[in-house]
């Protein structure tokens, strides 16, 4: 046993390595510098010298394995450091960022979860009949769209012509609501990235489940349960829903991991101050050490996950530990 | 499934009735305005864009001079001046009862340590122009004046319109003012918050010396998202944007009765570059032939629908003062293919395209923003002008680091280029100093700074020579003009079009705005009540307000009639749906229970 966690202790450690060293390199393969958010506006009226001042500044004309150090010394200490163009420490920029995609994307991995599990299961035990095709056909569909569109045609139609949610943020941070308001705030502003996220992950889930289902319904005890005159109900609840869940709990955890940078798209379109808007804008502005830390924390989650998923997976299915244990 | 559908219901209700409540209790004192970009800590070293950041810090801060609506300076938190005939000597008088946002006066000193300051720490755009102070002499709180090296035309417009001053009880203790996040200032707003990626918030300053702003308060929340932005607009829940509307939108804005449209001429111009250090655009008759094989009026026509200016071959906006008249856009599909023939570029192999004079290919690249639809549409257009001419080319769109980072790497014009053409485009300061197109084409880098065709020519180096030689106003403009002739002639990139600021904004909340021209609506004089309309009758802003005219008021019924009919069939099918759905699950769960049970 402890011998199965040193190996892989080990294995993480050389993913994190490996993870982090492309995140160092990655950025810097890019064409094109950071020089002109640093300088600003006026960057083409800028002198050599001047150039030279603010590329020093930030050390970026280090040579690249001096800034390789740099950079793991910085990590390890915890240190995020300093984004080039919002000028502002990371650490500060994430702590407020996080909030928000985690309730957005923790929501919509909790909802969409929920939502599959129920409509695929129901899909796989009507296997043939007409519901079992108009949803099959319902949920490809939707994966089908693209997240910036349904985004963009829920917003014309509720918020542009209904007026019923807001179009755009977080919460209406301006107007200092408190309490009840405040949640109601936030949650009207929650409403339709929420639907988007919901749509185009639901699908992901329900065919997984619905797949599930479909080789635990063949399975001998489904039929010795039927056979006993046990009930649909029980039946469908007890012995073949709770086991078709397994393959749906693996892909939940490693969801977990890709929620903090998933819902990018989503977050520009309704410009929600999530990290993965912040990633984004990162990119485009090539502000290195804003994009290695939000790199490096969604990377990181994945690799935790994963490492969540390898130690709880033999509490979750007794098979796969009791194997371990031989 | 009842019970789901109840608490859907119900959580509609809450949303819907929670709606209403909000929207009851805001106040029209309270101005939410769109703007598309986190813009830092709002202090003159920290704001990122020209506009609106700028604009933004400049409510926050004063100048002693502001450009009024047509970019002319007036007296700000000066008083009264003096020039010396000479143009050496300058001598002010502030306003005496100017006080910062904490209650401190501002005086003389206040002026002269932001001009010492922006010196000790360079900020480009504001510390350039403080080079021709030699010496700055204040004589009491109120009184100082200024002595020159030599005398500066623009003098008035930068530094004195467009150097914020900085609060010395402030300012003179801080040594790192890039990252400095103090925006305390003396302007007619006062900062309260900036959520990073949300919004700003300001409230006015009551005690402004200019008198009471015109609202209350003004928050500026964050929408990268332009299309986010306008819907957010229709919706009512931002009352202007900074962000100009695309062409293809406007029409909709302008018959949506809710929402007035101010438009006119922008200063940000779009080009079609060359690099004129490579074979073959290094040829004066290749670059000729492609200006004149390429179609402005058709770009403006069909890309931008008529809402942009078309490109005077000299560069300068027509609205502006320097603006050559005698310069006509030249177009001819014909001539283009004779200019190439004549100077010995000619199709040998019979491929369709022209070769070399030595018989070289000739197969190019047009770089292009992929962010930018309108930018897109216009290379490939002009691709397409230019093989019909026989000059082969096609558009290759990359992101826009990318592109700047081959046709103007490290922002630095001395470390060369990699690109054959592209499509270019320079912010609005370009047309606000005319003399700038000594930059843009002076062959020595340290001075031709923004030259990033590598262009070279004698000619306009010693026209750029006499320029800087010059301080007679009326000879400086003939030298402009001749520049803009020479440019005509030799082509070193093809000017395209201005487009048009189009700003859209909510009558009913507020309708005082200025439109500052080649800028847009957001800018201090919007806020600041008086007559800013300033005198240069050059200009021509269009405010377009759709009156309730039958035409107007036809069309948008016929519109809300469209979106009504689209929701009730929505509706239905929703209907529908949920119904199918139901009646499925009980004649299913009837039949299972027949083939179990029994």
């Amino acid at each position: 046993m402890l011998k199965f966690y040193v190996g892989k202790f080990l294995q993480y450690f050389l993913v994190i390595v490996l993870m982090l060293t492309l995140n160092f390199l990655l950025p810097r393969l890019m064409p094109g510098n950071p020089l002109v958010f640093l300088a600003g506006e006026d960057v083409g009226f800028m002198t050599s010298e001047e150039k030279n001042e603010i590329l020093d500044k930030h050390g970026l004309n280090d040579s690249i394995p001096q800034q390789y150090i740099s950079y793991i010394k910085n990590i390890v200490t915890g240190d995020f450091g300093y984004s080039y163009q919002q000028k502002r420490s990371i650490a500060d920029l994430l702590k407020e960022r996080m909030p928000w995609t985690l309730l957005l994307a923790g929501l919509g991995l909790v909802i969409s979860t929920i939502i599959g599990v129920m409509f695929g299961a129901l899909s796989a035990w009507r296997r043939g009949s007409s519901t079992d095709a108009n949803l099959l056909t319902m949920f490809m569909f939707l994966s089908a769209m693209p997240s910036f569109w349904i985004g963009m045609i829920l917003v014309s139609i509720f918020s542009a012509q209904l007026g019923l949610f807001p179009v755009f943020g977080a919460e209406s941070g301006w107007s200092n609501l408190t309490g009840m308001d405040r949640f109601f705030d936030i949650l009207r502003h929650l409403v339709l990235p929420l639907t988007t996220l919901v749509l185009i992950s639901v699908t992901n889930t329900f065919m997984i489940m619905r797949y599930s289902m479909l080789n635990v319904l063949g399975e001998d005890y489904i039929m010795m349960a039927k056979a006993k005159g046990v009930r649909d109900r029980v039946i469908k609840y007890k012995h073949a829903m709770r086991n078709a869940l397994l393959p749906v709990a693996t892909v939940f955890m490693l969801s977990l991991g890709f929620m903090l940078g998933g819902a990018t798209v989503i977050e520009t379109v309704f410009a929600y101050p999530g990290v993965g808007r912040l990633m984004f804008e990162s990119v485009v502005s090539r502000d290195y050490p804003l994009i290695q830390a939000t790199f490096l924390i969604i990377t990181f989650s994945v690799v935790i996950a994963n490492l969540l998923a390898d130690i709880l997976y033999p509490f979750i299915d007794p098979k796969v530990g009791g194997q371990r244990e031989k | 499934m009842k019970k789901v559908l109840i608490s859907l219901l119900s959580a509609f209700l809450i949303f819907a009735l929670s709606n209403a409540s909000v929207q009851a209790a805001s106040s029209v004192d309270s101005l939410k305005v769109g703007i598309t970009k986190d813009e830092n800590a709002l202090n003159p070293y920290t704001y990122v864009t020209g506009y609106p950041g700028l604009d933004l810090v400049n409510l926050l801060y004063d100048n002693l001079f502001q450009l009024d609506e047509n970019n002319q300076p007036i007296p700000w938190l000066v008083k009264d001046y003096n020039m010396s005939e000479d143009g050496l000597t300058y001598s002010f008088v502030l306003h005496e009862d100017v006080k910062w946002h904490d209650g401190e006066p501002l005086t003389a000193n206040d002026v002269k340590f932001t001009m010492d300051y922006f010196v000790k720490y360079p900020k480009s755009r504001f510390t350039n122009p403080l080079s021709q102070i030699s010496s700055i002499t204040v004589s009491s709180d109120t009184e100082f004046s200024l002595t020159l090296s030599k005398a500066d035309p623009n003098f008035m417009i930068q530094p004195l319109a467009d150097l914020p001053i900085l609060p010395e009880h402030i300012w003179s203790s801080i040594t790192a003012p890039d990252d400095e996040t103090n925006n305390l200032g003396s302007g007619p707003y006062k900062f309260v918050e900036h959520k990073s990626g949300q919004y700003y918030k300001f409230e006015a300053n009551l005690d402004y010396f200019k008198g009471e702003p015109q609202t209350k308060e003004i928050i500026f929340p964050i929408i990268e998202d332009t299309t986010a932005m306008f819907n957010a607009l229709q919706a009512g829940e931002l009352d202007a944007i900074s962000a100009s509307i695309s062409p293809e939108l406007v029409e909709q804005f302008e018959s949506n009765n809710a929402i007035k449209v101010a438009r006119g001429p922008g200063y940000s111009t779009t080009l079609f570059q060359v690099n004129a250090e490579k074979y073959p655009m290094s040829e004066t008759p290749f670059r000729k032939a492609i200006d004149l094989a390429i179609d402005k009026q058709y770009l403006v026509d069909t890309v931008l629908l008529g809402y942009a200016e078309v490109g005077s071959p000299g560069f300068i906006h027509p609205s502006s003062p320097a603006h050559n008249t005698e310069l006509k856009v030249s177009f001819n599909v014909d001539e283009a293919k004779r200019t190439l023939a004549d100077a010995g570029f000619v199709d040998t192999n019979g491929d369709g395209f022209v070769e070399g004079q030595n018989g070289e290919t000739i197969d190019l690249t047009t770089l292009v923003y992929s962010g930018s639809p309108i930018r897109i549409r216009t290379a490939e257009l002009v691709s397409e002008a230019l093989n019909e001419i026989g000059i082969k080319n096609q558009v290759k769109a990359m992101d826009a680091t990318t592109v700047d980072s081959l046709m103007w790497p490290d922002f630095d014009v001395s470390k060369g280029r990699d690109y054959d053409m592209g499509l270019w485009s320079w912010s609005n300061t370009m047309q606000l100093f005319p003399d700038r197109m000594v930059e843009l084409f002076h062959s020595d880098p340290t001075i031709g700074s923004v030259n990033i065709g590598g262009y070279k020519s004698e000619k306009f180096d010693e026209l750029s020579q006499q320029l800087m030689d010059t301080f007679e106003e009326e000879e400086r403009m003939q030298i402009i003009k001749d520049m803009q002739a020479f440019v005509s002639e030799d082509v070193p990139f093809t000017t395209l079009y201005y487009q048009e600021i189009v700003n859209a904004y909510n009558p009913e909340v507020f309708d005082q705005y200025v439109f500052q021209v080649g800028k847009g609506i957001i800018n201090k004089m919007s806020f600041v009540a008086g007559d800013w309309s300033g005198s240069s009758p050059n200009v021509d802003v269009q405010e377009e307000v759709v009156e309730d005219s039958e035409e107007a008021s036809i069309v948008s019924e016929a519109d809300e009639g469209g979106n009504m009919l689209f929701l009730y069939i929505l509706a239905g099918l929703v209907v529908a749906f949920i119904v199918y759905i139901l009646f499925i699950r009980k004649r299913k769960t009837s039949g299972t229970k027949d083939e179990f049970e029994v």
